[in-house]
């Protein structure tokens, strides 16, 4: 019975191919368990997570040289990467610029290997709290290559019962450049 | 048996690497190669979570090499476009297919890294990068292991979907459709597209039914563990999973497409080729 499945043939006729997957079974099942995530064994869990109830939520509001941009209408994966790197910015001011993964780090590597070895890693793994604040300007020349400012605020909006958004508060997450 | 092979062998790397040519233009078209993010200013954030493959590439110092270094970045996405087109029309040479991999695998680590989101689809290219490594019978039972990896992508979605209990819960896609279409419903409230979805969040009623219907769709994949003569239908689930995915989630991966490839029986792959009679 076993024989006639894919592994049963591979086993018999491809020793190597048997034990690449093998190793990829064994690895993915492995940070399944864990319910962590090792490029290249990942979970998908496709909106699996339990969803906070979202009825009053916050958008990003962007303004390039004082004009008003609508992320939504960048293509699919820009609008996406535009609204997660402004976000993780968001976290990590709000961590004061410091890599809200540190603690995880620690964990892994403080007082497990010397000085040098963890500070050459956290220097490379760790987000730079002085390279983080250059977001914003990083970000202008990315949606615009010739902007000369750029303001960055997170509004509160609450969904009302015809399904549209009410905003209720704004607060500026950056402003930066010059007004010329 | 080899020359054999090789002819479906040929058809197989047309499909895959003209598929990624044209996921590499829409890569442009989103602004999304490593150049463009690196074009004016190297990228200020960088999110590998608490991923230990993401950890493993940052401590080597190659993303900084790339990353902080225009010229270097700029290489990096000539070799993508370049090495497609190298493997489409030079004859079979294995190491240009090993590079290809290890700049696909990169690419992948690096964008997720700078992109703040871990686009867990980008895996689609160097897997199957992976496979174009092998020639004949490798090659197909590689090519054969993807295909079952395709079916546990949405094989699995179902069973996190019923072991996390989100799908017992009440309002849960009505949650889940308030919180993806914020920011769309806030700068384009007029458009015919948030008209449909103000209609779903204001029909909670059909649209948590959705949220079963996608659950049913993904568990029914199971079936391709267990037989390949229905692969025809399970590719117009895929495509139809992707389709409702874009009207309801406006999510789009195109490199689900490439997954897709496995799932197209083995008569089309025969046909017109060498052994189209077996």
């Amino acid at each position: 019975m076993l024989k006639q499945t894919f592994l049963g043939q591979l086993l018999k006729n491809d020793k190597i191919t048997f034990a690449l997957i093998v190793l990829f079974i064994l690895g993915q099942t492995f940070v399944t368990w864990r319910g962590v995530e090792w490029f290249p064994f990942l979970n998908y869990g496709m909106y699996s997570g339990k969803a906070p109830k979202a009825d009053t939520v916050e958008v990003i509001a962007l303004k390039l040289n004082g004009m008003q941009i609508d992320i939504s209408r960048f293509p699919h994966m820009q609008f996406a990467i535009t609204q997660s790197t402004f976000n993780w910015y968001a976290a990590l001011k709000q961590n004061n610029f410091s890599d809200t993964i540190s603690k995880v780090f620690d964990t892994r590597f403080k007082d497990r290997i010397s000085d040098n070895n963890y500070h050459y890693l956290a220097s490379k793994i760790l987000n730079d709290s002085v390279k983080v604040q250059t977001y914003p300007t990083w970000l202008m020349h990315y949606l615009q290559n010739d902007a000369i400012n750029i303001e960055g605020n997170i509004i509160a909006v609450a969904y009302n019962k015809s399904g549209e958004l009410d905003s209720l508060n704004s607060k500026q997450i950056f402003s930066y450049g010059s007004n010329k | 048996m080899e020359a054999i092979n090789n002819t479906v062998f040929e058809k197989k790397k047309r499909y895959f690497f003209v598929g990624v040519l044209m996921l590499l233009c829409y890569y442009v078209y989103n602004y999304i190669l490593l150049t463009q993010f690196c074009l004016n200013a190297s990228p200020a954030l960088m999110f590998p979570s608490i991923d230990n493959g993401y950890w493993l590439v940052l401590a080597t110092g190659v993303f900084y090499f790339f990353a902080n270094n225009l010229a270097a970045a700029i290489s990096f996405d000539i070799l993508f476009f370049l090495l497609p087109i190298l493997i489409l029309f030079l004859p079979y040479k294995r190491w240009l297919n090993i590079l290809f991999l290890t700049v696909c695998f990169l690419y992948a680590i690096f964008i997720n890294t700078i992109a703040a989101h871990h686009f867990h689809l980008f895996l689609a290219m160097p897997v199957l990068a992976f496979a174009f490594c092998f020639t004949g019978k490798r090659f197909e039972n590689i090519w054969r292991a993807i295909r079952y990896y395709t079916l546990f992508i949405f094989v699995s979605a179902a069973l996190w979907k019923l072991f996390r209990g989100s799908i017992f819960e009440p309002n849960q896609m009505l949650n889940i459709l308030h919180a993806q279409h914020a920011q769309f419903l806030y700068e384009q409230p007029n458009a015919i597209h948030a008209k449909f979805i103000r209609w779903l969040i204001t029909h909670s009623t059909f649209s948590n039914l959705l949220i079963y219907f996608a659950a049913l769709l993904q568990i029914l994949f199971v079936i391709g563990f267990f037989t390949s003569k229905i692969d025809t239908y399970l590719l117009a689930m895929l495509l139809s999973f992707v389709a409702v995915n874009y009207c309801v989630m406006q999510i789009f991966p195109p490199e689900i497409f490439l997954f897709a490839l496995t799932l197209v029986p083995q008569s089309f792959w025969q046909k017109g080729t060498m052994n189209s009679t077996l």
